[in-house]
């Protein structure tokens, strides 16, 4: 099927470039903090690269929205709801985001490429709502300032709103965004769910927010306020137990195997339970000496077939 | 006996042509903006079919009524039915907004979009699929002169070819009405030519209406005249009972000014 518009006109189009690059650039120093070997880690050190993706992809939605404002539709008497209107607006705009979201998560997916299981879902699906949010409102200040405002106002509200957060107190403001994932997570840690939800609430208040703000009229505006405020409320709740860091303990508990010393591992760590083991007996013998070397040689051959039970 | 049956049936037959002649029924309207500027109180006024020309010095409340004629605006009070579709009904509005074509005073070029984008565009927002709104597209830019410029990017277009690419905009869902705000407002004589070709063009299929200040080709578009002022109805009927308030002599264009002067009931 064909687009009305065409893709020469669109932001989306030239600022897809820079995204990847920006991405890609800032790649590696968000990958030193990272715990390797592990799919929730991975994928939630991706948000920090997401403070490119998406004031970029809020600059596309407003400059969307600038183009519904220039065109004048709002006043054509149309037939289509709004966000029909909005999603045939926004469609190029979501392929970004949905590359940007891909492409942060891709580019710390080789930090956990051996692990088992699979790059945690939820965190990704909560960064593409998220993104979303930031389009839309995107798409509202396009709609409802001039172009000279609406985008750089866009820009640092996005901005603004992923980065400052996490720089104040009370700490439960920082797990409304969408973006406390970046401290998370040692290997005995999780995304806390509360931070999950709590984000998610955020975003799915805005978006119907601003379709309901967009669809015109005084009694949709003051509903689109009590949306939102609804939503934000229900936030608030939700992440208001969590402390600074979006983590909770992981469900279930290590594999203990062995004794003197018991080597409790989690199945991420399993693989490397014949080198751990064999590090923990030698730390266990007594300084350099004949019947020392007795021992690693005792520790060393007693790991041996671990080694090769797992080749 | 017979006769007065007969008489009965001639009633109805005036009943039946009076209510099938009328496209658009205003009762009893009243629109303010906020609480301070009341612009139409009770107004009632019904378009009948062809194309009718509404009258009326600026702050008239002309483009409030045809604001509220397309669907834009609801009244306070009153009630708009339009081919029999109430504006008010719910349920119906979708059928009433695709069933009116309007051409705001500002046709706006989409930026980005082409003459037969923005057309197709026009067409998919007032629900027509996406290929019949592309499909309808090539005919209704014929309709208006514009299919040469199909192409051509919208932004590019002059005031006149983008009122006719309002026009087409307005025939690809196949409205049953077209209504204008002052079409041809702003534009140089050519591209008024221009324009009323394209008017003409479209005005023997579907009902118009259409608001303006030029009153010298009134009788050779218009069927109708429409006189407002202050909210409320001066006049309304046929051309040549309007163009009867005027002093006899005058060409066709001095007598409508004067019939237009005499009405408003201002002169300087």
């Amino acid at each position: 099927m064909r687009t009305f518009s065409a893709w020469r006109g669109r932001a989306d189009t030239y600022l897809v470039v820079p995204l990847v690059v920006l991405v890609l650039l800032l790649a590696g120093p968000a990958k030193e903090f990272i715990t390797y070997g592990y799919w929730p880690a991975a994928v939630a050190k991706a948000d920090m690269l997401l403070y490119v993706v998406a004031p970029l992809c809020a600059i596309a939605g407003a400059w969307e929205g600038g183009r519904f404002r220039r065109g004048g539709i709002r006043c054509w008497a149309v037939v289509r709801p709004m966000w029909r209107i909005v999603l045939n607006s926004l469609g190029p705009t979501l392929v970004m985001a949905a590359v940007g979201v891909a492409l942060a998560v891709g580019v710390m997916a080789p930090a956990a490429a051996s692990a088992p299981g699979l790059p945690d879902v939820r965190l990704i699906g909560v960064y593409l709502l998220v993104v979303t949010a930031h389009i839309l409102v995107g798409y509202g200040l396009g709609v409802w300032l001039a172009p000279a405002l609406a985008l750089p106002i866009s820009l640092g509200l996005s901005y603004v709103w992923l980065a400052y957060p996490a720089a104040i107190e009370p700490f439960w403001v920082r797990h409304l965004n969408g973006f406390s994932f970046e401290s998370c997570c040692n290997i005995a840690d999780v995304p806390a769910t509360r931070a999950l939800i709590g984000s998610t609430l955020v975003a799915l208040g805005v978006v119907a927010a601003v379709l309901l703000a967009l669809s015109g009229g005084r009694r949709l505006l003051a509903g689109a306020a009590a949306t939102f405020v609804l939503a934000f409320g229900a936030a608030v709740t939700v992440v208001w137990p969590l402390g600074p860091e979006a983590n909770q303990p992981r469900a279930g508990s290590p594999r203990c195997a062995g004794d003197r010393p018991a080597l409790c591992l989690w199945p991420e760590q399993e693989a490397a339970r014949g080198r751990i083991d064999a590090a923990a007996r030698v730390s266990r013998c007594p300084a350099p000496s004949p019947r020392a070397e007795a021992c690693r040689t005792q520790s060393t051959s007693a790991s041996r077939p671990i080694r090769r039970r797992r080749t | 006996m017979r006769s007065c049956a007969r008489h009965l049936i001639q009633i109805g037959v005036l009943i039946v042509e009076r209510v099938c002649s009328v496209s658009v029924l205003l009762t009893n309207c009243s629109f303010s903006y906020g609480k301070e500027i009341s612009v139409l109180r009770g107004l009632s006024v019904e378009f009948g079919q062809g194309a009718t020309v509404l009258l009326g010095p600026n702050g008239a409340g002309k483009s409030t009524l045809l604001a509220l004629v397309v669907g834009l605006l609801m009244p306070d009070a009153g009630t708009v039915v339009v081919n029999g579709m109430g504006s008010h009904v719910r349920r119906e509005r979708a059928r009433y907004r695709r069933a009116v074509g309007w051409l705001p005073q500002q046709v706006a070029a989409v930026p980005g979009l082409t003459v037969r984008q923005q057309v197709a565009y026009a067409g998919w927002l007032k629900g027509l699929s996406k290929g019949d709104a592309w499909g309808r597209t090539v005919d209704a830019l014929r309709r208006v002169g514009l299919a040469d410029l199909a192409d051509r990017p919208s932004t590019a277009l002059s005031g006149g070819q983008l009122r006719r690419v309002g026009i087409a905009q307005t025939l690809v869902h196949d409205a049953q009405l077209i209504v204008m705000d002052e079409p041809s407002a702003g534009l140089d004589p050519i591209q008024r030519r221009g324009l009323r070709s394209a008017l003409n063009a479209v005005a023997g299929d579907v009902d118009v209406i259409v608001s303006t200040h030029q009153t010298e080709d009134i009788s050779e578009i218009y069927q109708h005249v429409v006189v407002l002022n202050a909210g409320t109805v001066r006049y309304h009927g046929s051309v040549t009972g309007f163009l009867g308030f005027a002093e006899s002599g005058a060409d066709v264009s001095r007598r409508a000014e004067d019939a237009y002067t005499q009405l408003i009931g201002a002169e300087d």
